[in-house]
């Protein structure tokens, strides 16, 4: 739920920005654009720690196929962008706001977020021996299935699983 | 890491197995898994031993999920309503051991309940799952043996393994109990025989197919001097209910022997060859 909202509260941001929405009056126009991308930001870092809690589950090496998918957000959020962008006022927008929402909350797949990229999370598509595909979200820079091995992994929802670990030795070529 | 599956009921052909949780050891390798006895079905397993298949992977009754490599991110979470389908239960662990549990209602339990830990806690209306101490099998996959104690308990988790357990069909009973040497009495008929003496008929017919006639009548002598009791009716044996049946049946295994010193005459109640035990 909290994850939804993540994923879907750029939506509004980009609609605030179009509005000119001001909250702080003294200040230039970017400083209020500024807090409001914050927020999400924020919040999606919040999510990250919260992830903790969740059921553990693990990839011990049986992996058969790996799919970058950093990019894969980028059409499903483009669309978002010019929705936001169309929406003329308050009431339309949330309306298109809960549609979008419902819809993202059970698709239960596009849980992966933008802001994610931000605090240095990479997308993956990892297919098992047994020809079962998930959603990976990991700090790690994975270039070969052999390379998929997670002992700690939690489980945001039965198609994507989250890594916490940190990305000592390859954070250098991400 | 170590997950805690489950098994579900269910019709279709979907996947039937869901994870219940990580991370918690739930089973610990028994200290007494060595010298184990191959299955025999007709064998009494002393109470620290257990049975053992070898190369279990190869048979027909063994399970996909112990062929391949296991990942617990292909398995769906178990939903809460799926609590009462649970078929069985299995722990994998240390990337080798699996630890399976039948799951029978009276596993499932649900109780209120007092928590009594640092805190009280009362909870009304949970369910739980009781987790043995002894876990009904075990297959270790480097060594691909599968190892239990009764083959009863695990014959709904491994469909098909009751083909190890011979039992006589009332047919075969019927066809052992015509045989020229056995003369039915008092009305005893394939009918009244109890479970237990089935199986030592499917056994007995085995081992009668491999003796010739020579051997048959050695046999014959034998048995009348150990039951001297057991009468005869122009030379067959008079069974008049289960108990003679069974000492036919033992004496077709030839389980009576007579100790060395002290000449006393015993049955040996369950038997294993001696080269099998030690290899």
């Amino acid at each position: 739920m909290f994850l939804t909202l993540n994923a879907t509260s750029l939506l509004i941001v980009i609609f605030l920005i179009k509005q000119h929405c001001i909250i702080i009056n003294k200040a230039p126009n970017w400083v209020s654009y500024l807090i409001f991308i914050s927020f999400p930001v924020l919040m999606t870092g919040s999510s990250l720690l919260c992830t903790r809690f969740l059921s553990t589950d693990s990839i011990e090496g049986n992996v058969k196929d790996l799919e970058h998918a950093n990019n894969a957000y980028l059409p499903s959020y483009l669309g978002y962008f010019f929705v936001a962008l169309s929406v003329p006022d308050v009431e339309t927008l949330v309306f298109v706001f809960l549609i979008l929402f419902v819809f993202t909350y059970f698709s239960q797949t596009i849980y992966f977020n933008p802001l994610f990229l931000l605090w240095k999370r990479h997308f993956y598509y990892v297919t098992t021996e047994n020809n079962i595909k998930i959603f990976l979200i990991t700090r790690k820079v994975l270039r070969k299935p052999s390379d998929v091995h997670f002992e700690n992994l939690k489980r945001i929802n039965n198609y994507t699983f989250i890594d916490n670990g940190g990305a000592k030795s390859e954070s250098s070529d991400g | 890491m170590n997950h805690l599956m489950a098994k579900i009921r269910k019709r279709g052909n979907d996947n039937k197995y869901r994870k219940i949780t990580s991370d918690d050891n739930f089973y610990k390798l028994p200290e007494d898994l060595d010298n184990p006895i191959e299955y025999l079905p007709d064998h009494n397993l002393d109470e620290d031993s257990w049975f053992v298949i070898s190369e279990f992977s190869k048979k027909p009754y063994c399970l996909d999920i112990l062929k391949n490599n296991f990942e617990s991110v292909e398995y769906l979470q178990l939903e809460k309503l799926e609590i009462d389908k649970i078929d069985f239960i299995f722990s994998y662990q240390d990337k080798n051991e699996y630890y399976f549990q039948r799951v029978l209602s009276s596993h499932i339990v649900s109780k209120k309940l007092l928590y009594i830990g640092d805190a009280f806690e009362f909870k009304e209306n949970t369910k739980f799952i009781v987790i043995n101490d002894i876990p009904d099998a075990i297959y270790l996959k480097d060594q691909d043996k599968l190892y239990f104690k009764k083959l009863t308990s695990i014959t709904s988790i491994f469909k098909g393994i009751e083909e190890l357990y011979k039992e006589a069909t009332e047919e075969e009973t019927r066809e052992f109990l015509e045989q020229s040497f056995i003369c039915l009495d008092q009305g005893f008929s394939s009918e009244k025989v109890k479970k237990s003496n089935r199986k030592r008929i499917a056994l007995a017919m085995d081992t009668m197919k491999n003796f010739n006639s020579d051997e048959k009548k050695k046999i014959f002598d034998y048995i009348k001097d150990y039951c001297p009791n057991l009468e005869r009716k122009k030379g067959a044996f008079v069974v008049k209910s289960d108990e003679d049946l069974k000492s036919i049946l033992y004496g077709i295994d030839q389980r009576y022997y007579t100790t060395p010193v002290k000449n006393e005459k015993r049955i040996a109640n369950s038997i294993i060859p001696i080269n099998e035990s030690f290899k």
